[in-house]
């Protein structure tokens, strides 16, 4: 009997068990990826931005501010043969723009989203064209035998300049979290199309501003110097790069959202320092310090969305790993559980069988043995009760009604437990004593559950007397209204609770007791916890353990009865 | 029931339960006499009640420790323990009356057969390893091989196979 108690105990862990496994299942790929409305909470265009990062991107923006201050005096200094760092420069800026787009890509890839891509290929074709600007750049490639007109660059950088401009700004304004804005299909072949485009892209840019260099209007005069034609270029880049500052200030910022409005700003103090502060005089100061303040703007935002998105990463990982453990200790938990079930009903099933055999032979004898055969049918008859007892235990586990709460007086409950454990006090020479409230103690309970609570109480309570020998054994349980709350108490002079064990008694599966199943305590914790209350242990003076329990008192709110 | 129960009634080996027959039976010279150490009362009650309708006398234990204790340890001529018990095992029962130089022939039961535990329990001196539940021409055929002659039938059991 000692271990079927231990199954009546019904509570939230079982509860659960309702929902299909498989279900889970389904739901699990996604599950720790995703949030109500089916965004990706960890990745960078739907995270919000935490107060260090915008410390971050302010902080760079000042800094940039500053170093315009610095350069702007020298603006229009020019620096004869710095033509020779123009590759370097090239390289730097290419590896950056093109590392940051296969980081849109990435993320692309698993947002699906369309604004996403379209920065990615933004990011792309500002990076690609860095190329052919650098290698028709006068002066620079020329021992190569590469001459081109000097016509061909400006026209690369005005395209790159209003074409990067013109797509964070359309980013900007359709990044809506419009519904239209996910992309379905094959990722991979999206990707691969889009980057085919933008080489095709690129090469036709370039072969136009090749081909049509003397025949579209001039904008340079000489190797160094803009025609009044130019101007156009800094002024639109200005108004693009302000709107999309704009857009993308209106709306609510992602950490994506606030990094590239850091780009934007630095792209503005970059036309600033090289078309009006440097006078748009290549090689200049202000044109130098343009191009190296935005690189090394553009390099601090990619290793910045380098780290985010690798920390994202470790945390989705993380929690990806805690859910999987997570199942695991719960099938764990479950093995453990249906091995005690299937101990339980085992145990009498074979003991039927053994007494039915021995019955049959009292009854093959030569002389049939009618009163032995009747005992052992006795003892088939009791381990049939025992049996079936299990199994209603279990079924219990998995009642519908154990949400229905109703007015339930305590005290009431607790005396009639009391009287039923009688036999079972007698039998372990407990004497059980009651210091019950005089007045009633309502409470909105499941009647059920909250006897099944009492019941293992006491029962552990008797228990843990039964090595005791030197003093009385007394169970003791006492109920009182305290503040809004029922407090119920049951004490035993037992040896106590060791504190080594403590902190373990409420977990699953551990008991002290030999056949315990090691669940009482924390069904019944869970069925307090459920009702409202709570449920803790401390020690008894001079020696012993006491449990307390309290539940609201008085009729259910209705948010509890609602549940 | 309340866990101390079982252990109180333990220390009352069944022998004397005053079930029917049984003084008729014990006061049978030549037959032998089987101990059985199972924690779980009623398998107990039932294995003893078998063993009996097999025509041996029998007497359960509750546990290795109250059988250790008992004064009739020396007229058992069988021994049959539960493998899985609080306290001693039932190996742990054989191997401590091994050590002391009492020699019980020694059956071994579960209701959790194990390859591997049923070998290592017959290489430490265990007669046989049987399976709950008890099937009656099993158990016959295990006890009369553990004590080793086939002399040891049950008395007046009429269908000996």
């Amino acid at each position: 009997m000692a271990g079927w108690r231990c199954f009546q105990n019904s509570a939230k862990p079982f509860i659960r068990l309702r929902r299909p496994i498989t279900d889970r299942r389904e739901e699990e790929p996604d599950a720790p990826m995703t949030d109500a409305t089916g965004r990706h909470p960890f990745l960078l265009t739907t995270a919000a931005p935490n107060r260090r990062q915008r410390r971050l991107a302010w902080g760079i923006l000042a800094a940039l501010a500053c170093a315009l201050l610095v350069a702007a005096p020298f603006a229009r200094l020019i620096l004869p043969g710095t033509e020779i760092v123009i590759p370097a420069y090239a390289a730097a800026a290419f590896l950056v723009e093109i590392l940051t787009s296969a980081l849109l890509f990435a993320l692309f890839s698993v947002d699906r989203s369309r604004s996403v891509l379209l920065l990615a290929t933004g990011y792309l074709l500002s990076g690609l064209l860095v190329l052919p600007w650098a290698l028709t750049f006068p002066g620079v490639f020329t021992p190569l035998g590469l001459d081109p007109d000097i016509q061909v660059t400006p026209l690369i950088a005005a395209v790159r300049r209003l074409g990067f401009a013109g797509i964070i700004l359309a980013y900007a304004l359709a990044k809506k979290g419009r519904p239209g804005d996910r992309i379905r299909g094959p990722v991979g072949r999206v990707i691969a199309g889009r980057v085919a485009l933008v080489l095709a892209g690129a090469a036709g840019i370039v072969l136009l501003a090749v081909l049509g260099a003397g025949r579209l209007p001039a904008f340079m005069q000489d190797a160094r110097n803009v025609t009044p034609l130019w101007s156009v270029v800094p002024a639109a880049s200005v108004a693009l790069y302000s709107a999309g500052l704009a857009a993308l200030w209106t709306r609510s910022r992602s950490t994506l959202d606030l990094w590239l409005m850091v780009v934007l700003g630095t792209l503005l103090i970059e036309i600033l320092l090289i078309s009006y502060l440097g006078g748009a005089t290549r090689l200049s100061v202000g044109w130098w310090a343009g191009r190296f303040f935005g690189l090394a703007s553009a390099s601090v935002v990619l290793l910045v969305l380098l780290s985010e998105t690798t920390t994202l990463l470790a945390r989705l990982a993380r929690s990806v790993r805690s859910e999987r453990l997570a199942r695991e200790s719960r099938l764990t938990a479950m093995e453990a559980l249906s091995a005690s079930i299937a101990h339980e009903i085992n145990q009498p099933l074979a003991s039927m069988v053994t007494s039915a055999s021995a019955g049959l032979r009292w009854l093959d004898k030569d002389v049939p043995r009618v009163g032995e055969a009747r005992s052992a049918l006795e003892r088939v008859v009791r381990d049939g009760h025992r049996a079936r007892d299990t199994v209603d235990g279990i079924r219990n586990l998995f009642r519908t009604d154990t949400r229905e709460r109703v007015p339930v007086d305590l005290n009431r409950l607790i005396e009639g437990i009391v009287r039923r454990s009688e036999e079972e006090t007698r039998l372990g020479q407990v004497s059980i004593e009651t210091r019950l409230q005089q007045s009633p103690l309502p409470v909105t309970a499941n009647p059920l559950q909250m006897e099944q609570v009492v019941s293992n109480l006491v029962a552990n309570a008797v228990d843990a007397l039964s090595t005791v020998t030197d003093r009385p054994r007394i169970v003791r349980v006492t109920t009182r209204s305290q503040g809004g709350s029922a407090l119920v108490t049951v004490e035993d002079t037992g040896p106590g609770i060791a504190a080594d064990i403590r902190d373990r008694i409420f977990d699953p599966f551990f008991s002290t007791k030999p056949e315990g199943m090691g669940m009482g305590l924390m069904f019944s914790r869970s069925i307090v916890e459920d009702h409202g209350g709570r449920l803790w242990a401390s020690d008894n003076r001079p020696s012993g353990a006491v449990f307390h329990f309290t539940l609201p008192s008085g009729p259910a709110s209705g948010a509890e009865a609602g549940r | 029931m309340v866990c101390a129960a079982p252990k109180l009634r333990c220390r009352h080996p069944d022998e004397t339960s005053g079930s029917t027959g049984l003084g008729k039976v014990s006061r049978m010279p030549g037959v032998l006499m089987i101990a059985i150490v199972d924690d779980d009362e009623s398998a107990r009650e039932a294995a003893v009640d078998l063993v009996k309708a097999l025509g041996f006398r029998a007497s359960g234990f509750g546990s290795a420790a109250s059988f250790l204790e008992s004064e009739d340890l020396s007229r058992m001529d069988c021994l049959i323990a539960d493998v899985r018990m609080p306290g001693m095992s039932g190996l742990d029962l054989h191997l401590t009356l091994a050590g002391s130089g009492v020699a019980i022939p020694t059956i071994l039961m579960t209701a959790y057969p194990d390859e591997y535990a049923r070998r290592q329990a017959l290489v430490v001196g265990v007669k046989r390893y049987i399976r709950k539940p008890l099937e009656p021409e099993e158990l016959l055929s295990c006890i009369r091989a553990a004590v080793g002659h086939a002399a040891a039938s049950g008395n007046g059991d009429p269908q000996p196979s």
